[in-house]
């Protein structure tokens, strides 16, 4: 296909409607973040230049630096536990057994059940006076290891890490729209050859979505850099900025009115976020080539 | 020798189809019960006096306290804020689609100088931590006299999501082989023929999702529903579940029974636009 | 190819932002700035308001479930139809404390500030005042119409650098309260007066299973935070707040908060305000303290008759001194936009005189459990125990405001994650009060 007039002026049509919301709502709010972390800035008057300062406080700050250290482990485990388990329900469910359309709504409701509601259940459920995993431990025998789980430096991070990674539906959404556009006939080549569904799955089904797991990767990992609510409603970073995270850091700069320290942290944010999803994209573009 | 074998092979395949139809239940059942649990429990708890909920959080209320949800309904006014999320939603959704699958055409089908360059920055936006941002898009809708109208939160909504969404749609477009789009472009079918007529229908189910999340997201936020609205009559369903949390208490029950009010209409538009992917299963597969 | 285009796309990027920086940081300093966007705001408003009724914008944070919700409300109804057809309030409901503030800010910070608003500390007024949009009410405050109505150094109180930008209305008065049921089954009769006496008590209550004290770390640790601030006032006296957090009380009173953990549920470490007030209406705790705006929930979600066998205390003393300390703060300052329309100036201080009548004060004193910067008459107060902690708050030895209260917002919020450090054992005392100030700087 050649790149004739009629395809160049349609490629800048189809690009606009895009960009000029990019621009209006990324590009300009980013570079005002940019510039005003170069500030010393209290979010209401009085700011004063002082260069890469809020950098250096905050790369020296031990509770960002722990933060981004959580950020990462959290990208890590949704990146490495949570899509493979989400592609594994995905392949389950596209075999279609009983109850599938039901099962592949219900995987989905975390998703749309607010915030607040499931952050309320799990701080009950960890609780260690009237929890309910305290009380289940202590029921099979195992009441040594009741502890107050969210309130355990200990535990605490991975008790909050944890319970999302099993909330697969957003990832198992994508993939399974992956697999139902897959065309029908190579499975019935693999079938003519005697392949196992198991077989089929590795050979055929796993490579031809391979985008959509690419984009799972990408996503989870990103999500995971810039995870806010579930902490912030169960923890809110505690015990002692345990469990604390980059958002969560720069939400409370902002609350201590550090609005230079704040916005640094959003472009460290920002660039730790694009080399990630830049690194991913060649990691899956090159095993194509 | 060679039957014997066989027999075994048999054997075997019977035997690891049982052990697989066991673990695949175990696993569909387990996630199913995880997944179900937070629902059944605010529900369940959407039911209970404050008092009951304070003594024990996972016990059964004594009477059901229906009244909580007359109260959600009533006292917050809920179903103008319903409808108003769902107008945001819809429209949000829309030209959040429509402008990320048409950008994810022109990056995805055609070779430009500045492309990649332009989905770094679009993959950049998803890492954009939103909250940092209220200064400057609350002068940028107090400059074109946008605030306190729904408008502010359909053009917002639909540009916040432009990174994910483009970033979806793209994947999906990437794995058609062009092959399909040579074929029509030699029977003279052009630049907007082919978006219309091949790449949309065919990436039906990688928009189908987009808007799913983009629904959720629209439906979900609230800090930006706040801040840029202030007339009741301007406000959304998240909005409304906050009605019921103060400076100092929140009345817990009634908060969850607007809760489970205003999952309602977005897990029916859930599962509407799942809908919507089976049938272009099948679309797709008379087609092939 | 591609390094290029990125150099380029960085060099459009930084010259956009520079752009961008320069627009913002001239609106945020120059006073011609400021000038313009309040014209902007009257212009707009005059336009909205019809046939010359001057409609004032209030984001009020006592709607919806709010105990003060009810006869907020009738109270602004009530102006609306005393003044109809001159001025109008238009009230827009705040219910969340955190979207509310993040909202004002941004609001204050961009020049668009609401006519009326509350904020609920004196750093959040201090802060909102350097924004130079704020309504100067010093000689409003200081005709006696108005300061007569003020308990005596109230309205002094909330000057920010000698100007009132601001002016006291809700006080919290925080008593320590206690389950007489629970200290009676382990045989306690006399409240404690003293810490001594106080870990006597705590260790019979627990001996028995029962949580001696309530604490939580969640959110802004707001009980335990009053805890310590009985803690301080015990170790450091009235004037505590006045020398600052190297004063060694603020680590005297973090060895109190060592032990009070001791005393309470295992689930403190990151228990928020539900897991506290549960633990206190159910009888599963014995001692607490909380605002008298708590009473009512008291009453009507705590068990039965715990209302009823509530015993109210003043702070206790340490090694005999600073007994009876009363904890009080003021919980909302009301505060104004600077107005460029004269009739709209008249508006707010016709409001702010409408809201400050005594008896309708008494009214919302009595609706809703909340006590006041106003002075009413004590007398009338109906319900028996926020009369009794009003009383016992104007006999105290000395009244002293809350940790939260008297110190920044930076060392506030850092609050809650050095509390947990001290009492996880990560820090000793010494190093929780650095940690405190370490988040000044």
């Amino acid at each position: 296909m050649k790149t004739t007039k009629d395809v160049k002026i349609g490629i800048v049509l189809f690009l606009l409607p895009a960009l000029i919301l990019f621009i209006t709502f990324f590009l300009f709010p980013i570079c005002y973040v940019a510039v005003m972390s170069l500030f010393k800035w209290n979010g209401i008057s009085g700011a004063e230049f002082i260069g890469l300062e809020n950098y250096k406080d905050i790369l020296t700050d031990k509770v960002f630096i722990r933060s981004i250290r959580n950020n990462v482990i959290w990208a890590l485990a949704a990146a490495g536990i949570q899509v493979p388990m989400a592609l594994v329900m995905a392949l389950i469910l596209s075999k279609k057994p009983r109850g599938w359309k039901f099962f592949r709504t219900v995987y989905f409701f975390p998703q749309v059940i607010s915030g607040i509601a499931i952050a309320s259940m799990w701080s009950a459920v960890f609780n260690s006076e009237f929890g309910v995993l305290n009380g289940f431990l202590k029921l099979i025998g195992l009441g040594d290891l009741a502890r107050n789980w969210l309130g355990d430096p200990k535990t605490a991070f991975p008790c909050v890490l944890l319970y999302g990674l099993f909330y697969i539906g957003y990832y198992m959404v994508i993939m399974m729209a992956g697999i139902t556009g897959i065309d029908a006939e190579y499975y019935e080549a693999a079938r003519i050859d005697g392949a196992s569904s198991l077989q089929q799955d590795i050979h055929i089904t796993i490579p031809l979505i391979k985008y959509s797991i690419m984009t799972c990767m990408t996503l989870a990992a990103v999500f995971g850099l810039r995870t806010f609510e579930q902490i912030f409603f169960l923890t809110n970073g505690g015990p002692a900025n345990r469990t604390s995270v980059v958002v969560l850091y720069l939400y409370n700069q902002m609350k201590k009115n550090d609005y230079g320290g704040a916005n640094a942290s959003s472009v460290m944010l920002i660039i730790v976020g694009a080399l990630v999803i830049v690194s991913i994209r060649k990691l899956f573009t090159l095993k194509k080539d | 020798m060679s039957e014997k074998k066989q027999e075994k092979e048999i054997q075997t395949t019977a035997a690891s189809k049982i052990l697989g139809g066991i673990i695949r239940w175990v696993l569909i059942i387990f996630f199913a019960f995880y997944t179900l649990f937070p629902l059944l429990w605010l529900f369940i708890t959407s039911l209970k006096t404050n008092a009951e909920y304070f003594d024990s959080p996972f016990s059964l209320p004594a009477v059901p306290q229906f009244i909580n949800y007359i109260n959600a309904v009533s006292q917050a006014n809920l179903g103008r804020m319903i409808f108003n999320s769902i107008t945001v939603a819809i429209v949000a959704t829309v030209i959040n689609v429509l402008a990320a699958a048409m950008a994810s055409y022109a990056i995805s089908r055609f070779n430009f100088k500045g492309k990649e360059l332009i989905f770094a920055l679009f993959s950049a936006g998803i890492m954009v931590p939103l909250n940092a941002m209220m200064v400057p898009y609350y002068t940028i809708f107090s400059k074109v006299g946008l605030l306190d109208s729904l408008n502010s939160l359909r053009i917002l909504y639909a540009a916040i999501g432009i990174p994910i969404s483009t970033f979806i749609i793209r994947g999906f477009m990437d794995s058609f082989p062009m092959e399909i789009e040579e074929a029509a472009y030699v029977d003279g079918c052009g630049f907007f023929g082919r978006f219309f007529r091949i790449l949309l229908p065919l990436t039906r189910t990688g928009l189908v999702t987009a808007a799913t999340f983009q629904f959720i997201t629209c439906w979900n936020e609230f800090v930006y529903a706040n801040l840029l609205t202030s007339a009741p009559e301007n406000k959304t369903i998240q909005i409304g579940i906050r009605y019921f949390t103060n400076q100092f208490t929140t009345d817990y029950v009634s908060m969850y029974a607007a809760i489970v009010v205003a999952i309602v209409p977005s897990i029916v538009i859930y599962m509407l636009f799942q809908e919507q992917i089976i049938s272009g299963l099948t679309a797709g597969a008379v087609k092939g | 190819m591609k390094k290029r285009l990125l150099a380029f796309g960085l060099v459009v990027i930084m010259g956009i932002s520079l752009l961008a920086g320069c627009g913002n940081s001239n609106n945020g300093s120059s006073s011609a700035g400021n000038k313009e966007t309040g014209a902007e705001t009257a212009a707009e408003s005059g336009e909205a308001s019809t046939g010359g009724e001057v409609e004032l914008t209030f984001p009020c944070i006592w709607v919806g479930t709010d105990s003060k919700a009810e006869v907020f409300g009738k109270m602004v109804e009530g102006f609306n139809t005393e003044y109809a057809g001159q001025y109008k309030i238009k009230i827009e409901e705040q219910t969340d404390y955190d979207l509310y503030r993040d909202k004002l800010r941004t609001q204050i910070s961009t020049g668009t500030t609401p006519d009326i608003f509350t904020v609920d500390s004196y750093a959040d007024l201090e802060l909102f005042a350097q924004s130079g949009y704020l309504m100067d009410l010093t000689d409003f405050l200081a005709d006696s119409e108005m300061s007569n109505l003020f308990a005596e150094g109230m309205i002094e109180g909330a000057k920010v650098d000698g100007v009132n930008y601001g002016f006291p209305y809700e006080n919290a008065v925080i008593p320590i309260m206690y389950n007489k049921n629970l200290l009676e089954q382990v045989g306690v009769e006399n409240v404690p007066t003293s810490y001594d006496e106080l870990w006597d008590v705590c260790e019979k209550l627990q001996a028995t299973g029962i949580f001696p004290t309530t604490q939580m770390t969640a959110n802004n640790a707001w009980t335990s935070m009053l805890w310590y601030s009985y803690a301080v006032a015990a170790a450091g006296g009235a004037d505590v707040y006045t020398r600052g957090l190297d004063d060694p009380a603020f680590v005297k009173a973090a060895e109190i908060m060592q032990k009070m953990f001791e005393y309470t549920s295992s689930d403190a470490v990151g228990a928020d305000a539900t897991v506290v007030n549960g633990h206190f209406f159910n009888e599963r705790a014995a001692i607490y303290t909380n605002g008298t705006w708590i009473l009512g929930r008291i009453k009507t979600e705590a068990v039965e008759g715990l209302y009823d066998n509530l015993a109210i205390t003043p702070g206790l003393s340490l090694d005999g001194q600073n007994g009876g300390a009363y904890v009080t703060q003021v919980q909302a300052y009301f505060a104004a936009a600077k107005q460029d329309d004269p009739a709209k100036e008249e508006a707010v201080k016709a409001f702010f005189k409408y809201i400050c009548d005594p008896d309708r004060v008494l009214e919302l004193a009595n609706s809703s459990g909340a006590l006041f910067a106003i002075n009413i008459d004590a007398s009338k107060i109906t319900d028996p125990v926020q009369a009794e902690i009003a009383q016992q708050c104007s006999d105290a030895a000395f009244l002293i405001g809350h940790f939260q209260g008297m110190n920044s917002t930076a060392v506030v919020t850092e609050f809650p994650a050095a509390l947990e450090s001290l009492v996880l054992g990560d820090i000793t005392p010494e190093e929780f009060v650095e940690q405190l100030k370490a988040a000044d700087e």
